[in-house]
């Protein structure tokens, strides 16, 4: 068949717009209130828009895991190693310059 | 618009009243969907109630312009939240008399696959030939509402064009000239 690309283009058809669109757009303004007023609904609409994350629950499921996996992987570390212990107490046995279980 | 802005309700009923409709397409030509369009539509114009400072009658854009922007960018930001929305079956079947049966439902399936084709282009590809092939923007003005300079969406259009093409020419749907490689017209 020959066709342009321009020609098939032209091809295309948009449905008519849903009856009514406009007075339902119209009807909802009126019940929610302008910019200014605080709305609880609002600002959480406004919140959570800001976080566009494709697969929402995929993303958070996926970031729960992985701080799962992390924080279990981490060893635990005391403190104190008890080989610095040692040496501390060593050392202020022998200098005598810090009193006892002073941490410099 | 300035009448919007001090919450005048009649001013913004005149506003989605006047351009509902036309903006409704728009949003049906970005995301292949009609029930999503109107989604978009609703969500659009209810952001200018709640907003209309976002709006800056200083700058001397357009009105209509800036508001493809708003509904361009509201269609692409749900398409990558909520995913990609199959090309739904409503677009209606306005046969020609004057044809045959045989060739309109050719025609029909020819649009359905002509839809499918533009709606998997990437989003600002897609912007960029429905603003300015389907709804007539100068280029000047489709790259005030997407934002970029007017190369940008020149290279933008190229590309869909060319994507298109070869689309249309694997599907058979074009024959390309073999002698200058330009398709037959």
């Amino acid at each position: 068949m020959n066709r342009d690309l321009y020609e098939i283009l032209r091809l295309r058809r948009i449905p008519a717009a849903p009856e009514g669109l406009a007075e339902r757009i119209i009807a909802e303004a009126l019940r929610q209130r302008q910019a200014g007023e605080f709305s609880l609904a609002e600002f959480w609409r406004i919140f959570s828009d800001g976080f566009l994350l494709p697969r929402p629950a995929f993303a958070l499921a996926a970031a729960l895991l992985i701080g799962l996996t992390v924080g279990f992987g981490a060893e635990i570390k005391s403190l104190f190693v008890d080989r610095d212990s040692e040496a501390y107490a060593a050392y202020d046995a022998v200098d005598g310059s810090y009193e006892d279980g002073m941490i410099l | 618009m300035v009448r919007v802005k001090r919450g005048d309700h009649g001013a913004f009923a005149m506003l989605a009243r006047r351009h509902a409709n036309m903006y409704f397409a728009a949003a049906y030509r970005m995301s292949g969907d009609s029930h999503e369009a109107e989604d978009v539509v609703q969500e659009a114009f209810l952001k200018l109630w709640s907003k209309p400072a976002a709006f800056d009658v200083s700058k001397g854009v357009k009105f209509t312009t800036w508001f493809y922007r708003v509904v361009t960018n509201l269609a692409i930001d749900r398409r990558r939240k909520y995913g990609r929305i199959k090309v739904s079956d409503d677009i209606p079947d306005m046969p020609d008399q004057s044809m045959r049966a045989d060739e309109s439902l050719q025609e029909a399936q020819e649009r359905g696959a002509l839809e499918a084709a533009i709606q998997a282009l990437p989003d600002r590809q897609r912007a960029a030939l429905n603003l300015c092939f389907y709804e007539g923007l100068s280029n000047k003005e489709a790259a005030l509402a997407m934002g970029v300079g007017i190369k940008a969406l020149e290279s933008l259009l190229m590309r869909a064009k060319t994507a298109l093409k070869e689309h249309f020419v694997r599907e058979g749907l074009i024959r390309e000239n073999p002698y200058n490689k330009r398709s037959i017209i």
